[in-house]
């Protein structure tokens, strides 16, 4: 696969020539026959390379498994905030509406139910005393 | 970065390196899995920058280290490298260059090599892959010209 060249700049040219290239090489080498098949020598090779590795993919039947094992292994430390903020929301309900009923019951009790109306008595007793 | 894709570079790229290394993809999904765990609980950081060259390299580093290790425990090292010709490092190196493109200086820094070792680390495993590839092809071009006499 590799290309024969009496271009002395053609073998020069290596797998990493875009990364060395200087400007007076890469005017050479739009005219230079030899270093063009080169360059594309290489980047036929490359292409082949990539193709190859691409075989290292993760297929399409080991692909689901991976991807629940790693959305277990993402969520298992760090739960999505969405969830929690909604699981505070929900004890927080609750809380409130047994507070709600224990209330209601607190106020029908005889003591309490006393207390207010003796509260309601003094009210209305003070109000009368002051209009007139 | 969004869950989704986060799940879909852990395991495009990164059970790719994972594969290329050990080339078993059950050995090579559990190690994607376990460094997963331990940067999610431990270093956040890259799986959040996972897009980021730098956190990059730290994810690939962090799976070369324990699939060498790994390689060690279960003999893969000895047993399947022997008949791969090349150690992990140096497929390590390849990877990196060739898929993940990063520079040899900073392939060199991350795995403790110097650029002689990664050159040649890249040369001679991409020529036996293209050595395979030649050998593939003019087998299957054989084969194709029997069936067609």
């Amino acid at each position: 696969m590799q290309a024969s060249s009496d271009c002395f700049h053609a073998k020069q040219i290596n797998n990493n020539f875009t990364k060395n290239l200087n400007k007076q090489f890469s005017e050479h080498i739009e005219s230079c026959p030899d270093c063009l098949k080169k360059i594309k020598t290489i980047q036929q090779q490359k292409k082949a390379v990539l193709i190859h590795l691409d075989s290292y993919k993760a297929t399409k039947e080991i692909s689901p498994d991976l991807r629940r094992e790693l959305r277990e292994a993402v969520e298992l430390a760090h739960p999505k905030k969405v969830k929690v903020v909604k699981k505070e929301m929900k004890s927080l309900g609750r809380k409130l509406s047994l507070m709600n009923k224990e209330m209601f019951f607190e106020i029908l009790r005889p003591k309490n139910l006393a207390m207010l109306t003796f509260a309601i008595f003094f009210y209305l007793a003070t109000s009368a005393l002051v209009n007139k | 970065m969004k869950v989704k894709t986060l799940l879909d570079t852990l395991t495009d790229k990164y059970f790719q390196f994972a594969n290329f290394l050990l080339e078993d993809e059950l050995q090579a999904m559990q190690l994607v899995v376990d460094v997963t765990t331990a940067l999610a609980i431990e270093n956040r950081d890259c799986l959040v920058n996972i897009d980021k060259k730098p956190y990059q390299l730290q994810i690939y580093q962090k799976i070369y280290e324990l699939a060498e290790r790994r390689a060690n425990q279960l003999g893969i090292g000895e047993l399947g490298l022997a008949q791969k010709k090349y150690p992990l490092k140096d497929r390590a190196v390849f990877f990196l260059s060739e898929v993940g493109d990063f520079s040899q200086i900073e392939i060199g820094k991350s795995l403790n090599l110097s650029d002689v070792e990664v050159i040649q680390a890249i040369e001679v495993i991409r020529a036996d892959i293209l050595y395979k590839i030649q050998n593939k092809d003019s087998e299957s071009f054989r084969s194709n010209s029997q069936y067609a006499s």
